[in-house]
């Protein structure tokens, strides 16, 4: 068969036949072509579940849907300058093939097409890590928008993650690799947000754990079990109201004796029926689970699971 | 002959756009959903018309109907690379001309087989291609080639009317003069050089 073909002068039912046959980095460049067929390749009414966005050096755009994933990289040539407002061309993560559009988009119009033509309606995760200073924060926020997720680097410097947390101030999900600020203060006014989750590494008082107003948290730094006690003290007299699920880590090195943990807490054990429901409900591992009740009546198991000179604690709340 | 179909023997008859009419097997027919929602229940007092394509394009829709009447139902698309010698052969001997008459002319008769093994087709032809050479198999002119197009068009256009004009402007003297007696002729001509030379002395 020759090499052309006429394509777009078939029935527009055709077109679509011959689109619905073709893989995801097909149908993006194929979109590329024309507003035609853009608008085809959006009637197929692919919808993606999931976007996440890497900001290294490099930007990786990940896509996934319908259990399958598609990766797209920006930037990834050294001599592309760092201003995300110019055009620039994407590469498919595998074959590193360069894809072009037919007319030059900036990062702000890849993520906008892609939006489009896979019914992205989630917003997407963000994850900053070395090397992304290149960009300007303000620059990202404008192409990438609202955000589900951020996590912010450990490697990045504190001006920049600071910057971050300023621009992509509304996330769902927060997760700090390393506390950028100087005052606690200003880390607490993260606690108190309302996120759905927020995951910290950083050594954190009991105080902090008290103010945190999320749905979950998760604390990468161990804790003390006299500080955990305390805080489930806390808990059962009514603070963090909000709070659902709590993951931490305990040193236990220089602890011989566990029972401090719960010491002076009124607890019972739990069914291992009902402990192989829960822990598999939270995805959680255990060797030991015991259930607490607030004065208010609500319940929450704690269950805890040995590492070597770690347990790890899982502080579950039962609604 | 047609009749309602009921058995495999009945053969129906079609008319291409030539006027010409062939034999179909009704079981090759019934892979048409076109047919099965016009004419399998009703039945068709002679031929029955598909007039909008021809009789090779028909015939050669039939071939692979009258192919795949055997073979297991379809239960979507079969991947190129399962397909049988004589599948492989039948797409490998088409022109685009007869290729794309052939996926018009299923598409209408409905043979989701055909269709699907068409399409899929088309699709691995345009794998690994990036935008540009994309743009270039699927003969969309690219922006830069629309404006170049248009500007060469617009450059023929406007020499055109030139030429147009011109030829008309010569025409138009041509008959004026050629309508003129020969005195009148000299008359005319000796007043226009008096004009010319009045408006010289003018200035």
């Amino acid at each position: 068969m020759e090499r052309s073909f006429p394509l777009f002068r078939l029935p527009e039912n055709v077109i679509v036949h011959v689109l619905q046959n073709m893989d995801f980095d097909q149908l993006l460049t194929i979109s590329l072509v024309s507003t035609k067929s853009k608008r085809l390749v959006t009637s197929l009414g692919l919808r993606a579940c999931d976007v996440f966005i890497e900001i290294s050096r490099v930007i990786s755009l990940n896509v996934e849907i319908g259990g399958s994933r598609f990766v797209l990289y920006f930037y990834n040539d050294s001599n592309v300058q760092n201003d995300i407002t110019l055009p620039v061309d994407a590469f498919l993560r595998f074959e590193c093939k360069r894809i072009q559009s037919s007319t030059p988009f900036n990062f702000s119009d890849w993520m906008n097409h892609i939006r489009t033509i896979f019914f992205c309606i989630k917003s997407p995760s963000v994850n900053f890590y070395r090397g992304c200073e290149r960009f300007e924060v303000q620059s990202l926020k404008d192409a990438i928008g609202n955000v589900n997720y951020l996590s912010v680097s450990s490697k990045a410097t504190d001006v920049y993650n600071k910057e971050v947390l300023k621009r992509f101030n509304a996330p769902n999900e927060l997760s700090l690799e390393r506390n950028p600020f100087d005052e606690a203060c200003e880390i607490q006014k993260l606690f108190i947000q309302s996120f759905e989750f927020i995951g910290i590494d950083n050594v954190h008082s009991l105080d902090d754990m008290l103010l945190v107003n999320s749905e979950k948290v998760n604390f990468y730094r161990p804790t003390t079990q006299k500080q955990f006690n305390r805080f489930v003290k806390h808990w059962i007299r009514g603070s963090n109201p909000r709070l659902q699920h709590m993951s931490l880590s305990i040193d236990i090195t220089d602890s011989v004796d566990r029972e401090v943990l719960l010491k002076g807490i009124e607890c019972v054990g739990v069914p291992e029926e009902e402990q192989l429901k829960i822990c598999q409900n939270n995805d959680v591992v255990c060797d030991h689970l015991v259930q607490i009740k607030r004065e208010d009546g609500t319940s929450a198991v704690i269950a805890v699971n040995r590492i070597e000179v770690f347990l790890n604690v899982h502080f579950i709340v039962l609604y | 002959m047609t009749s309602p179909a009921s058995s495999s023997e009945v053969k129906y008859l079609i008319e291409s756009s030539e006027g010409n009419t062939f034999d179909v097997s009704g079981a090759a027919l019934r892979q048409s959903n076109t047919f099965n929602a016009m004419f399998l229940n009703i039945g068709a007092d002679g031929p029955i018309p598909f007039t909008d394509y021809n009789e090779a394009t028909l015939k050669k829709v039939f071939e692979y109907c009258e192919h795949s009447v055997n073979e297991e139902n379809y239960s979507g698309p079969k991947h190129q690379d399962d397909l049988s010698k004589w599948d492989l052969n039948f797409f490998n001997e088409m022109d685009q001309k007869m290729f794309i008459d052939v996926i018009n002319a299923s598409n209408f008769l409905d043979i989701e087989r055909l269709t699907s093994y068409c399409c899929e087709r088309i699709a691995r032809m345009l794998r690994g291609k990036n935008t540009q050479e994309m743009i270039k198999v699927i003969t969309l002119p690219t922006a830069e080639e629309l404006e170049a197009k248009q500007k060469v068009e617009e450059k023929k256009a406007a020499a055109a009317k030139k030429v147009a004009e011109k030829a008309a402007e010569t025409a138009e003297k041509t008959e004026t003069l050629e309508e003129l007696p020969v005195q009148q002729l000299v008359q005319t001509t000796r007043n226009k050089l008096t004009r010319k030379y009045l408006s010289f002395s003018n200035e």
